[in-house]
């Protein structure tokens, strides 16, 4: 009895961590099965796509459905921005809050925002956060769209809208 | 004979569509035979080969058909490599859904072609064009070696995970997230954790290596999981890089078995970098199991290897570290405008300087944020509350300091190496005795401290053989730990963790219980609350309960309950540790129970610590003195 309590015991213990050394299935240009509280926007819409499963001779691509992945597994750059900033949004909201950090850094170099111009980036974005984040709802579009709205109107930052 | 037939039989789809160069193939075949490349190392990484025990032969670990090329490719380098070459004649064209051998073994290709020297003129070159649109999205400069350290209070997640990260050229430390990693995880959505751990160990699970953004594993370890994360930046030169990647393509739609303690994802990487860099025979050095940060510490041996680390505080290390720093009014503040007990415009609050406005707001939406994803608090307009927030913060024209956690002084990689030799001369129930104890994994709270999450024991299979050297002299196994656990997480006014232990294994009762002093398989576990009364000291307290059974114990199973008190000091070099535990054990005879001790641990080098553990125990009324000298080797 004690030894059929202690090895479901030690089971049970090691359990715990599910985590340890193994992570859930990942899902190939990887937004399948992550766990996003609170998230909104495009990174909601694009984790509710399911994962169809895999056809052996795709090589990291797991779902054939996914938007804005090649069949390869890799992020097509057309989407890049937006895909980023939609899985990414409420670290974006933070740092613009900030004015400044990784996640807005990285935001930044995706839009191609010259090092230079970047101290300069980061002081438009967090004065003009209300202009860019204009409720809890919005979705990455349009948060891309009001930046660049914003940055258009900059004399500096201008350059980089498209 | 027949394996050839079979062999041919397969070649004649190949040699109606191709006509390749029969003369050629045999030609290459027999060059790769006098060259014994077949039993290159560098064909068994590629192709992750290891040695049968049994028959000298070898096996590989990959289990999907298509990875090999010949019918019994798992289980014949020879036969493998072969067919291999026989298959890079073939003009397969490459569809969305098909490739060319030259493609989808382009690591295999590459290296083969490095020996034999192919002859364009007649194995024609094929190109690879989902291989190159795939290598430029990924646009590979550096190889980063990621170890996410523990979740906080978990100490069993300490063994780790490691994934790799392939940075791009021009980046930045702030601009790494857009990076992709490749991960090795067991395919499952398995939720239950006792399933999970049972088909973990005993290879139930198949596992696949993955390529994500890094963005996404910071949220999932950073942002969610609350686990620092340490980066080790390799130095691997543009073509070992570049034959990383190769070999990463050929695994995409590889399933391997898994194996939670030997061919788990830190394995995996191994042959990642065993393939990017020949000769390292990294995968060899644990061929019994594989706990990430030792597979850490044989990658950073090698010569030069290491360029750069940098640590990614989590989200909560952030968080803490930021609100301890705070003085009480601010900490109130916080608290109170993150509960939404306070008014954003709270007059309290905008009588501070606007730095510590700043700061404020700041923490207030991180422990929100916090609390939500860790789903303590579940308030419906969640969201729209944290963007007021933002909005708050964006209107105080400040920046913060941008990077304030300190990077700890030692790092993961030179922490004390995971297993243990104790030497130990001691004295116990009035006789002395001498002792030697081996525990293959992984740390308890009184060895040096550095490198290892704060707060958090595991030990496994800490075996004990013990010699009395009063009365008449015996041998005898004094204890075997299956599992240890301790996890000391300090209470604040915004966090509030449970502390917990548990322990199971066999030892030794004690002769108060029981003249024979049989061993006694026992569960021991408790819960309570922590403090911190400094940076290095922890206050706990605990209930406890244990289980002993024994078939020898007169009084047949047992149990008792109790708790215990104790206060851990960690410092630089010397770990101290009080403890008082009471106990009553329900037995034919009931008996109280009580033990006092104090342990003391200087760390003497590298590798080395000497521990002194002495005190009181036994019946209130009949306490015997106790005490053990042990010198630490970890190795």
């Amino acid at each position: 009895m004690i030894k059929k309590l202690l090895i479901s015991t030690a089971l049970l213990t090691m359990a715990v961590s599910t985590s340890a050394l193994a992570a859930n299935d990942s899902t190939g240009c990887g937004l399948g099965t992550m766990l996003m509280d609170g998230k909104q926007g495009v990174a909601s819409q694009v984790l509710a796509v399911t994962t169809n499963g895999s056809s052996g001779n795709q090589t990291f691509g797991i779902s054939s459905g996914t938007l804005g992945c090649t069949k390869d597994g890799v992020v097509k750059s057309s989407v890049k921005l937006s895909m980023y900033t939609g899985a990414n949004m409420q670290q974006i909201a933070s740092d613009m809050s900030k004015g400044h950090g990784d996640s807005l850094n990285t935001m930044a170099s995706l839009m191609g925002i010259q090092k230079q111009d970047r101290a300069h980036f980061y002081q438009v974005a967090q004065t003009n956060f209300d202009k860019v984040f204009t409720s809890d709802k919005v979705t990455a579009g349009q948060v891309i769209h009001n930046l660049d709205g914003v940055m258009a109107t900059d004399p500096q930052l201008t350059r980089y809208v498209s | 004979m027949p394996r050839l037939l079979l062999l041919c039989l397969l070649c004649i789809p190949l040699l109606a569509a191709a006509a390749p160069d029969n003369a050629y193939q045999q030609q290459l075949i027999a060059r790769a035979h006098v060259l014994h490349l077949a039993a290159d190392p560098q064909w068994h990484a590629l192709l992750h080969y290891i040695p049968d025990e049994l028959d000298g032969g070898y096996h590989s670990l990959a289990v999907t058909r298509n990875f090999f090329n010949a019918p019994d490719g798992r289980d014949d380098p020879r036969a493998e490599l072969d067919a291999t070459l026989r298959a890079f004649f073939s003009d397969q064209p490459e569809t969305d859904t098909k490739q060319n051998p030259q493609c989808a073994f382009i690591a295999r290709y590459h290296w083969l072609d490095s020996r034999l020297h192919f002859d364009p003129q007649r194995l024609p070159v094929r190109q690879c064009p989902r291989f190159e649109q795939w290598y430029h999205a990924i646009d590979p400069a550096q190889a980063t070696l990621i170890f996410p350290a523990a979740y906080m209070n978990n100490p069993s997640s300490m063994f780790g995970h490691t994934l790799l990260r392939i940075d791009r050229p021009g980046q930045d430390e702030h601009s790494r997230l857009i990076s992709y990693s490749i991960n090795f995880a067991a395919q499952t959505k398995e939720t239950n954790g006792v399933v999970f751990a049972y088909k973990g160990l005993t290879g139930g699970y198949i596992g696949s290596f993955s390529i994500l953004p890094y963005y996404q594993k910071v949220q999932e370890y950073s942002n969610m999981d609350n686990r620092d994360i340490w980066e080790y930046q390799l130095h691997l030169t543009p073509p070992e890089i570049r034959r990383l990647l190769e070999h990463a393509w050929e695994l995409g739609p590889v399933g391997f078995d898994y194996y939670f303690f030997t061919q788990n994802c830190s394995y995996q990487l191994l042959t990642l970098l065993d393939v990017a860099r020949p000769g390292m025979n990294l995968t060899a050095q644990f061929p019994d199991w594989a706990i990430p940060s030792d597979t850490i510490k044989a990658v950073l041996a090698q010569k030069g290897m290491l360029k750069k680390v940098v640590y990614r505080p989590s989200a909560y290390t952030k968080l803490s570290y930021r609100l301890a720093a705070m003085d009480p009014e601010e900490q109130r503040l916080t608290y109170g405008i993150a509960k939404r007990d306070l008014p954003l415009a709270d007059t309290q609050l905008k009588r501070l300087p606007i730095t510590q406005q700043a700061d404020v707001l700041e923490a207030a939406y991180d422990y929100r944020q916090y609390m939500y994803v860790s789903r303590k608090w579940s308030d419906e307009d969640n969201n729209l509350y944290a963007y007021r927030l933002l909005s708050a913060r964006s209107k105080l024209a400040y920046t913060s300091d941008p990077d304030p956690v300190p990077t700890p002084a030692v790092r993961p990689d030179q922490g004390h190496d995971t297993a243990r030799a104790a030497f130990t001369a001691g004295r116990e129930w009035d006789r002395d005795y001498l002792q030697i104890a081996l525990r293959p994994a992984y740390h308890d709270l009184l060895d040096p401290a550095g490198g290892y999450t704060k707060g958090a024991q595991i030990d496994f299979f800490d075996i004990a053989l013990r010699r009395n050297l009063t009365g008449r002299p015996d041998t005898r196994l004094q204890q075997f730990t299956l599992l240890d656990i301790l996890s000391l997480a300090p209470r604040n006014r915004f966090f509030s963790p449970l502390s917990w232990r548990i322990a199971v294994g066999w030892k030794r009762v004690s002769p108060q219980l029981d003249p024979g002093e049989p061993l006694a398989a026992y569960v021991d576990g408790g819960f309570g609350p922590t403090y911190a009364l400094s940076q290095r000291t922890l206050l706990t307290a605990m209930v406890e309960a244990q289980a002993l059974g024994s078939d020898r114990l007169p009084t047949g199973d047992t149990l008792a309950a109790g708790g215990a008190l104790s206060l851990l000091y960690t410092g630089g070099d010397m770990n101290l540790r009080l403890l008082a535990r009471r106990r009553h054990y329900y037995t034919a005879r009931n008996s109280e129970w009580a033990d006092y001790r104090a342990a003391l641990e200087f760390k003497l080098g590298a590798q080395t610590s000497l521990r002194l553990d002495a005190g009181v125990e036994g019946r209130p009324d009949n306490l015997f003195w106790n005490a053990a000298l042990s010198l630490n080797r970890y190795f």
